[in-house]
């Protein structure tokens, strides 16, 4: 058996539930089978459109190649001036039909095209996120109600930007308005955030001026489905898993403080209950009152 | 205005692990979550759904910042640090000499002779507060919807629970934590698996200077050493010398 003091000796660490060993395939057959398909060979062929593609990122060994997103821009940036202003564009799906329209409201000027987008933008979950994966209550409200983009000290100052400071985030799909937050221990080039926070007014019968529709906010706005060049899913092209992390913007300080955008009309699902919350004053003893009831 | 019993032999409290605390608050929702149910609830909430929500937490965790800092040549030498985030979980540290047992006027808050406990009588609490102003930790929690003071119990109601299972009698912020970083035991037994630990690890109590004798003890985060793989990358490559064993052994000892 390969490996195996080794397996047994992780398996006793608990790094592994079992001591079987583990193959890993450098060379993927299956993705071989969809290449030569590709390339012509056997009965079955992808169809035309994404011949090419397949034949491309269906590789059976490891390969690396810039994100479409990263390679793309520069060309359509200047293919496209009013699409790096993040003008309100109609993208296209890749069968051709109009998908939603984009979020950009076109506040920001161009700059120069080589450096339109200088950042990645990723998304996050902070941990105390894990227990609010899919749920929210009252407790987890009181350790997050927003969430911010945080970016290096260096970077901000490169743009312009204060700890706290309101500021565009722009993408080659739109932009969003959103508060920004120093912290050192990430990448300079990097901003990122989390997700799921950030919520339409009137979601969860929060209160109409709840931090997560004043001041929360999606990333999502600035990503687009296709890619810049329309030419394809904004997706990996072998999962088809969505392409979040090709995610490229650019920041600048904004005129229009003091509130997330975009912003949508409230949800009409009225308001919680606003009276505090006693869970278990019902397990108490019964001699004992509270105070508050005396 | 209330007295204190005198020492006691039994110490119970809690080792705090601040290297290995990720900042999840698994330890500050599962306290709140316990102690609604139990002796010290309701653990009450305002405007729960409102602008800016509020409540009673007997465990809250603070995040900071640490600042990157270069290398320290010399005798205790030390790697350039990166910066960090150090997430501190604030609790009652149950104190030997508790300032706000002292101050209570009406012996509400109160010590217990047998292991150090330091809780709270809501029935003879009359809401005033003064025990909050005197603890300089911060470790108090007033309830204005119930009108009484409220704190950390150190789980009393689960450690001596013979409904539960051994093993569960442990306050509810050391059962949940997902990295194991709280420890629970009695401090005032130097033999105990919990003494042993702030020991070995240098384990120190939270400004000693003001003589109120905290119980509780936070482990040091530690220092990234001289010589140590100074980024990822290089831990995650594949062994040179040493073999795999060493290897592990340093990704391990992270």
């Amino acid at each position: 058996m390969a490996n195996r003091d080794y397996l047994r000796w992780a398996q006793g660490f608990g790094f592994v539930g079992s001591d079987a060993p583990i193959v890993l395939q450098l060379y993927s057959e299956t993705l071989q089978k969809f290449r030569l398909a590709a390339q012509g060979h056997g009965a079955v062929k992808p169809p035309e459109a994404h011949r090419e593609r397949v034949a491309t990122y269906f590789d059976p060994l490891p390969i690396w190649y810039e994100p479409f997103e990263h390679a793309q821009i520069a060309s359509v940036a200047h293919a496209d001036p009013e699409a790096i202003r993040g003008e309100p564009v109609e993208p296209r799906a890749v069968d051709g039909e109009s998908v939603h329209p984009s979020t950009g409201s076109g506040r920001t000027e161009p700059q120069a095209v080589e450096d339109a987008f200088p950042l990645s933008a990723i998304t996050q979950r902070p941990m105390f996120m894990y227990h609010a994966w899919g749920s929210q209550n009252a407790w987890l409200r009181q350790i997050a109600t927003r969430n911010w983009l945080y970016l290096h000290p260096d970077t901000g100052t490169k743009y312009g930007i204060a700890d706290e400071d309101w500021i565009d985030v722009t993408s080659h799909h739109g932009t969003i308005t959103v508060q920004a937050k120093y912290a050192s221990n990430m990448q300079p080039d990097t901003v990122w955030s989390w997700n799921a926070i950030g919520k339409r007014r009137g979601a969860w019968k929060l209160a109409k001026d709840a931090p997560e529709g004043t001041q929360g906010f999606l990333l999502n706005h600035l990503i687009s489905d296709v890619t810049p060049k329309r030419d394809s899913a904004n997706a990996d092209p072998v999962t088809g898993q969505a392409a979040w992390f090709d995610l490229r913007v650019r920041i600048a300080k904004t005129a229009h403080a003091g509130e997330s955008a975009p912003q949508f009309a409230p949800l009409p699902y009225g308001e919680a209950d606003e009276r505090p919350l006693r869970y278990g004053v019902q397990f108490r003893n019964r001699n004992h009152r509270s105070k508050a009831e005396s | 205005v209330t007295s204190l019993p005198p020492p006691s032999k039994k110490k119970l409290g809690l080792v705090i692990d601040l290297d290995t605390c990720v900042g999840c608050h698994a330890c500050a929702v599962g306290c709140k979550q316990w102690n609604s149910g139990g002796i010290a609830g309701p653990v009450t909430d305002e405007q729960p759904y409102g602008k800016d929500p509020s409540g009673v937490w007997f465990n809250r965790v603070h995040s900071y910042e640490l600042a990157p800092t270069d290398a320290c040549a010399g005798s205790a030498a030390t790697a350039a640090q990166p910066a960090q985030t150090l997430h501190f979980p604030r609790s009652c540290l149950h104190c030997e000499t508790p300032a706000c047992v002292t101050v209570c006027p009406t012996g509400a808050s109160y010590k217990r002779a047998e292991d150090g406990i330091v809780l709270v009588d809501e029935d003879k609490c009359i809401g005033c507060k003064l025990c909050s102003w005197a603890c300089p930790y911060g470790a108090r929690e007033y309830s204005e919807v119930e009108g009484v003071m409220k704190k950390c119990t150190l789980c009393v109601d689960r450690i001596y629970n013979e409904n539960l299972p051994e093993a569960e009698r442990e306050p509810a912020c050391v059962q949940v934590c997902p990295t194991r970083a709280r420890h629970f035991g009695d401090l005032g037994d130097p033999e105990s698996k919990v003494s042993k630990l702030v020991a070995e690890r240098g384990g120190v109590a939270l400004m000693p200077e003001l003589g109120y004798a905290p119980v509780n003890r936070y482990l040091p985060p530690r220092p990234r050493r001289v010589g140590q793989d100074d980024d990822a990358t290089s831990t995650a490559a594949a062994p040179t010398t040493g073999g795999i064993a060493a290897w592990l052994g340093r990704l391990v000892k992270r």
